[in-house]
């Protein structure tokens, strides 16, 4: 014999007898011509050398241009619990199986296909037929008849896509099976919805590759008592409005992004995981994740419609916003992250509904609305623990019925200008019903526009406000010289203790606990171990300046109060009526001015 | 600027600062700039360091805590103001007392239900009143719970006064939990450094537990007790207060030659059936000039069911003299003993106490 070879690796080990030719590996084999192989005569595809993934010497009298080979290794190669040899593997395209072949005695299946066979960029399937193992790969066929290789099935898994290989969707695996009809064919699709499972096998993992882009096209979803994961570990477009269900207590993975100007609902028992940009470069419509799971969040979303969180969410380590340029955002479930990053919830059109609990301990939280009534709704449910907030824009209203959930912020808190704040455990703001207060949060509130300047309030309990420490330049005053505190405020401190340790650190005009008060009422307002550190004039351990009509009876302060020009314990500038009232407050002086 | 109010160009009515003003503009007591009223208001010009204001009058820092010296209206039933120190807003009463302050402002809501949040230091309380002190709280009914927490130097000297002590009368009031630590106490009748008198005229019952003294003096000429100074119990047999758990270990003195009633725990405990006493002890000396009569190591004199008591303290006084009590009727008296010793200026001390347990 000469120049004989013969691949151990699918023929299998020689048991008895001698042979002459030369053994080879199947990547041996597939690596060049073997030596006395006329390039005359015989073509091949060179693989590595190390990967079985070229094709085998091929004779040019048959194919006239390059062979398309499609191979790989069947499941749990090389140990399957099927046995590896012998398994039939079909491959099927547009409706048609178009070609068969038997695995070798290690699991390797090769499909040599002339050109021209199977349409370049046309979806095909290739499956098992065997009665115990289930696996189905779906690929696109390359470009210039080119080969797909390494494509290892898996079990009970529909495999989407390999390395470089073109987009897929929900319509061209419908095109791939076609009519065809096999228990071994472990999905359906109709109308551009795919059903993952069949009646005698509802156990499917669905998979793509990190390569393929996937085009959902329609709903996603499992046999009734379908069991499996979906992961998209490529790019996704959305080219329809579409649902993706897990199967019972599967997960939904999105390890790339998801763009298109479509709604998506996601729906998964085991959770959602969105590690990708969502809306990066086209926004969706709409985003929906439900299911009852943990779902887990890493990138940024963006929608033009409205966003709905059912879920519990796990928030990744790294600044994350979710915007929707004209709808709401509506949390449902208890978000929270362990980092220091921030959350951005932008419904900038829109209204942000949150209906749970938000929890990151070290991290901030930044919310944008449209700037209109009650555009941040926080429930009952809501509970709030956080290193910093950020009111950027909107209307936080949050008025219980004698309870509020949990409002906690241990660093820095802030409404930008232009935002609104009312948190009050009772009241409705108005003279017959002032808003009740509980917190600092509440009280600096007061201050955030000229609607809530002129409202009704009344302390409901005492209020240690030793957190303003933390906040850059603590305190901000209640009331401006253009935008004054002209409502009515009682300390009732009658009843209860009153509003300590204040800080508050302002080099402006008009500075105390009120900054500016025009034709307002404050009464039984207790105030104890203020730090106000000012520069500037009207400074007032209660209030800066007292203008018009305002009344400040049954008051006091104690603490320190420094400022520069016209500075008081209780009151910089005082134009209206003071009485019963006095001041402990002691370090009333010039601050230090460095003229070096 | 100035204590409580930069410029004035408003007006402002009993209003008062105490605010040390430091810095190189305009200083002021109250008020630094004035083109307005201001009325029956007042800065001190002690701790401010500043003898004028644009406004208002100015009173040294003795001035400042002597109510007369200001057209407040102060707390009888209403008014905005009470003295604490210096005058304060009675609005300033809170039920959780962090300091002496808040437990002179117990005064304006009686039936309250007040605890110790901290330790107090009432130091500051011997120039309080221009020198009288801290003012008796009374008729107290409310709930007091010292929570184990003390009150320390608590200062109260007012000799013609009757019904002196922390709390100058209670009914029906409970009161437990707490120590007084070096109180200095002085009084007329009824004066104790807890209670001055039990007001006996209601039907209410006091319950005291949990209560004692460390060292200070109680002083008084008639109805005087380390803890408390009188029971006044007129009405009916009923016992209308219970002792539980308390022991005095205060001077007790009466400084009057004809004074009665001297006693280690409680000075009188008087009417049919007198309170009930389990469970005390003195280790304080009780002292009284002669001619004083009814001195006791635990009771001066009344009638009484004691139970679980004993003294150690030096009782000395002039008739009637005991280890336990000076005078008793209707006694019971169950597991006591006297280890104090007694003596009296004739030779009449002969208490049944005395008679039965002197060692």
């Amino acid at each position: 014999m000469t120049n004989t070879y013969w691949d151990s690796n699918v023929s299998g080990t020689i048991t008895a007898g001698t042979t002459s030719a030369t053994a080879v590996t199947t990547a041996q084999l597939q690596s060049a011509l073997p030596t006395g192989f006329s390039a005359g005569i015989w073509g091949i595809i060179a693989d590595d050398g190390t990967n079985p993934n070229g094709s085998y010497p091929y004779l040019l009298a048959f194919n006239s241009s390059v062979p398309r080979v499609i191979s790989g290794f069947i499941p749990n190669a090389p140990t399957s619990s099927i046995g590896l040899n012998g398994q039939t593997i079909q491959l099927a395209y547009n409706g048609s199986n178009i070609s068969t072949v038997t695995t070798g005695n290690d699991g390797f299946y090769y499909f040599q296909l002339t050109n021209g066979t199977l349409p370049d960029s046309s979806a095909f399937l290739v499956y098992l037929n065997n009665a115990t193992e289930k696996a189905n790969a779906v690929v696109s066929a390359p470009t210039s008849g080119g080969s797909v290789t390494l494509l290892d099935l898996a079990n009970n898994t529909l495999q989407v896509g390999v390395t470089n290989s073109g987009t897929l969707s929900n319509t061209l695996l419908g095109t791939a099976k076609g009519s065809l009809s096999s228990t071994d064919i472990l999905y359906s699709v109709s109308s551009g919805n795919l059903t993952l499972g069949n009646a005698t096998n509802s156990t499917v993992q669905f998979a793509t590759s990190s390569t393929t882009t996937y085009n959902i096209d329609g709903n996603i979803s499992y046999t009734s008592g379908g069991v499996g994961n979906i992961t998209f570990a490529g790019p996704i477009n959305l080219t329809a409005n579409s649902t993706v269900t897990a199967g019972s207590n599967g997960s939904n993975t999105f390890a790339s992004t998801i763009n298109g100007g479509f709604g998506l609902t996601l729906s998964a028992a085991g959770g959602n995981t969105l590690s990708g940009v969502v809306g990066g470069s086209t926004p969706l419509t709409s985003l929906t994740l439900s299911g009852g799971g943990t779902d887990s969040i890493n990138g940024n979303i963006t929608t033009s419609g409205n966003q709905v969180y059912n879920d519990v969410i796990a928030l990744g380590s790294s600044a994350i916003t979710f915007s929707s340029s004209g709808g709401n955002i509506t949390l449902g479930g208890a978000l929270s992250w362990s980092g220091s990053n921030t959350l951005a919830l932008a419904a900038s059109a829109g209204n942000i509904n949150l209906n749970s609990s938000i929890t990151a301990t070290s991290g901030t939280l930044q919310l944008t609305a449209q700037n209109a009534t009650s555009s941040i709704t926080p429930n009952s449910s809501a509970a709030i623990n956080l290193a910093n907030f950020i009111l950027s824009q909107g209307q936080w209203y949050q008025v219980g019925s004698g309870s509020l959930p949990t409002f906690a912020i241990s660093t820095h808190f802030s409404i930008v200008s232009g935002a609104q704040f009312i948190r009050a455990i009772n009241g409705a703001g108005t003279s017959l019903s002032p808003y009740q207060l509980i917190d600092i949060f509440g009280v600096q509130g007061i201050g955030s526009t000229s609607t809530t300047l002129a409202d009704y309030y009344q302390l409901n309990n005492a209020i240690n406000a030793a957190v303003t420490s933390n906040w850059t330049n603590g305190f901000v005053p209640i009331g401006s010289s253009t935008t004054p505190f002209t409502g009515t405020f009682n300390g009732q401190n009658s009843q209860i203790d009153s509003i300590s340790n204040v800080v508050i650190n302002n080099s402006g005009t008009n500075v105390g606990f009120f900054g500016y008060a025009n034709n307002a009422t404050i009464s039984n307002m207790g105030l104890t171990n203020l730090t106000i550190t000012g520069s500037g004039t009207n400074v007032g351990g209660l209030v800066g300046q007292v203008a018009g009509s305002t009344t400040l009876t049954s008051s006091y302060t104690s603490g320190s109060v420094a400022g520069n020009t016209v500075v008081g314990g209780l009151v910089g500038l005082n134009a209206g009526s003071i009485s019963n009232a006095y001041s402990t407050a002691t370090g009333i002086h010039r601050t230090a001015v460095r003229t070096d | 600027m100035g204590g409580l109010v930069g410029s004035n160009a408003g007006s402002i009515t009993t209003s008062y600062s105490t605010g040390v003003v430091t810095g190189s503009t305009t200083l002021k007591g109250l008020v630094a700039v004035n083109t307005g009223t201001v009325t029956n208001s007042y800065w001190d010009t002690t701790t401010s360091g500043q003898s004028t204001s644009a406004a208002g009058t100015g009173l040294t820092d003795t001035q400042m805590m002597n109510g007369s010296n200001f057209s407040f209206t102060f707390y009888s039933s209403s008014g905005n103001w009470i003295m604490a120190g210096y005058p304060h807003l009675t609005m300033e009463n809170t039920t959780s007392i962090t300091n002496a302050v808040q437990l002179q402002l117990i005064a304006v809501n009686l039936t309250g239900s007040y605890t110790l949040a901290n330790n107090i230091g009432a130091t500051a309380t011997s120039s309080w009143n221009n020198g009288t002190g801290f003012s008796p709280i009374g008729d107290f009914v409310g709930n007091f719970n010292g929570q184990n927490f003390t009150i320390t130097n608590l200062y109260i000297n007012q000799s013609s006064t009757n019904d002196v002590g922390l709390f100058g009368m209670v009914a029906g009031a409970t009161i437990q939990n707490v120590g007084l630590v070096n109180p200095q106490i002085t009084g007329n009748i009824a004066v104790g450094s807890l209670i001055g008198s039990i007001n006996g005229y209601t039907s209410l019952v006091t319950t005291i537990n949990n209560v004692y003294t460390l060292g200070g003096t109680v002083t008084g000429s008639s109805s005087v007790g380390g803890l408390l100074g009188a029971n006044n119990f007129p009405i009916t047999t009923l016992s209308n207060f219970a002792l539980t758990n308390a022991y005095n270990s205060a001077s007790v003195v009466g400084n009057s030659g004809s004074g009665t009633n001297i006693g280690g725990i409680i000075g009188t405990n008087s009417g049919t059936g007198g309170g009930s006493i389990s469970q005390a002890f003195n280790s304080g000396s009780v002292t009284a000039p002669t001619g004083a009569s009814n001195i006791g190591g635990i009771v001066g004199g009344g009638r009484n069911t004691l139970t679980n008591v004993y003294n150690i303290g030096t009782i000395t006084g002039g008739s009637k003299v005991g280890g336990i009590m000076g005078s008793s009727t209707n006694l019971t008296l169950t597991d006591a003993y006297n280890a104090g010793f007694i003596q009296g200026s004739s030779n009449v001390v002969r208490s049944l106490v005395v008679e039965r347990l002197r060692l």
